[in-house]
């Protein structure tokens, strides 16, 4: 293994955990999750040579993980599959119910937001990348992604109103 | 002076300038309704990300951290040894989500999987029955969290329930200096070794153990070997003896630090 390589495989081994978390906002399971990480780490070992060393390897490994998605949506669709949704169990976690319950209804809409809303809201609200970065792994124009961003959270604000738990503001 | 819902989300995402930050701040001094907009948009904000975050002390599954590390061999996790192979080519079908077989962009994660062979089953750290919170990825380490880190710090080898969710087995110094243990979880089927380094305990070997065929997943510690993985990874880094009772002990009231 060249020392390039083991420097890009230990960043790669780094971002694994937001790669996961990504893949979690992206999809509904974690299992579908954890396959896109999968197929991600794959694509991106395969074609390593075409990341620029000294760019950002997150969005890199982002934008591919969107891509992957994408082509997986529409072979579901056209195998007419609705993914699967294992999200009722939520990601283990230590949580008081309150936030847990908050946190469920959260990703629950997350999942009723269109794909590029989702996108949008997954780069810039969970990932926190800043505007630039996450309109490019998207490539679209800044003024496309603030749009959509501020239709995904008007939608995610309706949809956890009709849920009954808007996030408390104050926290 | 109205400000758009893009302009609010911006401010809390960061992306404003500095000139209409301001002016947003001043204005919300006596506009009420303008500062309850904001406030909705930073809660939504906060909240939509804490919905996320725990996914980040997940621990990472095993056959994604070889794959991204590439072989086995030089990570800080021993290799599981080829005396696993059996136990993996075993456990594949189950741990094979079904859906893996459909064709499809998926397929490319089927045919990785079995060019994977070994990996993938024989080591599931983030596999259902291991105990969520019980392992972390910290770089390309993986340290014991939650009930493997407490066992590990607290309980000694002797007078442990027969009903502990994890059990310590052998207590040792490293030729590396360090307090080593090795545990085993009652309910996962896994085993390891792993060091204590600073405040973390680092798991060093970490493997399936075998499972009692009359009981499928329900590994008994009491009367059956430590998996000869971890057996293997004691002898390589053992300094000495293992560590008798009044020693673990005493090692214990220490911190595991020498």
């Amino acid at each position: 293994m060249t020392s390039t390589e083991q420097s890009f495989r230990a960043e790669l081994v780094g971002l694994l955990p937001r790669l996961r978390r990504f893949g979690r906002a992206l999809t509904r399971s974690r299992e579908d999750a954890d396959d896109l990480v999968q197929i991600a780490v794959e694509r991106a070992l395969g074609r390593r040579i075409q990341w620029e060393p000294g760019t950002r390897l997150d969005s890199w490994m982002f934008r591919i993980m969107r891509n992957a998605w994408i082509d997986e949506i529409r072979a579901r669709s056209r195998r007419a599959e609705v993914p699967a949704n294992d999200d009722e169990g939520g990601p283990p976690q230590a949580a008081v119910p309150d936030t847990h319950l908050e946190a469920l209804a959260i990703r629950s809409a997350m999942q009723r937001l269109g794909e590029d809303q989702r996108l949008a809201v997954s780069l810039v609200l969970v990932e926190g990348m800043p505007y630039k970065e996450a309109a490019e792994v998207l490539e679209i124009p800044i003024g496309t992604l603030t749009s959509r961003l501020a239709r995904a959270r008007e939608r995610l604000q309706e949809l956890l109103a009709e849920d009954g738990r808007p996030p408390e503001p104050g926290r | 002076m109205t400000y758009s819902d893009e302009t609010l989300t911006a401010y809390v995402d960061g992306e404003i300038d500095q000139a209409t930050r301001a002016a947003i701040d001043a204005a919300c001094a006596h506009d009420p309704q303008l500062c309850a907009r904001l406030e909705r948009q930073r809660a939504l904000r906060a909240a939509v990300h804490a919905s996320y975050a725990p996914v980040l002390d997940e621990p990472v599954p095993r056959h994604l951290l070889e794959l991204a590390r590439g072989s086995g061999s030089a990570s800080c996790v021993a290799a599981a040894p080829v005396v696993d192979l059996a136990a993996a080519r075993a456990a594949r079908p189950a741990a094979l989500p079904s859906r893996w077989n459909r064709v499809g962009v998926w397929g490319g994660a089927l045919a990785a999987a079995v060019a994977l062979g070994v990996w993938i089953g024989s080591v599931f750290v983030g596999d259902l029955s291991a105990p969520p919170e019980a392992f972390a990825a910290a770089g390309a380490k993986l340290l014991a969290r939650g009930v493997v880190a407490r066992a590990l710090d607290e309980q000694l080898a002797a007078g442990q329930a027969d009903t502990a969710a994890v059990r310590v087995g052998i207590s040792f110094v490293s030729t590396g200096g360090l307090y080593c243990r090795t545990f085993a979880l009652r309910d996962a089927s896994l085993a390891g070794l792993a060091c204590k380094s600073g405040r973390d305990w680092r798991v060093q070997t970490l493997t399936q153990a075998e499972t009692d065929g009359a009981q499928p997943g329900g590994y008994r510690m009491a009367g059956s070997p430590l998996p000869e993985a971890v057996l293997r990874s004691v002898d390589r880094m053992i300094q000495g003896s293992p560590l008798d009772a009044d020693a673990e002990a005493a090692a214990r009231q220490h911190g595991w630090k020498r």
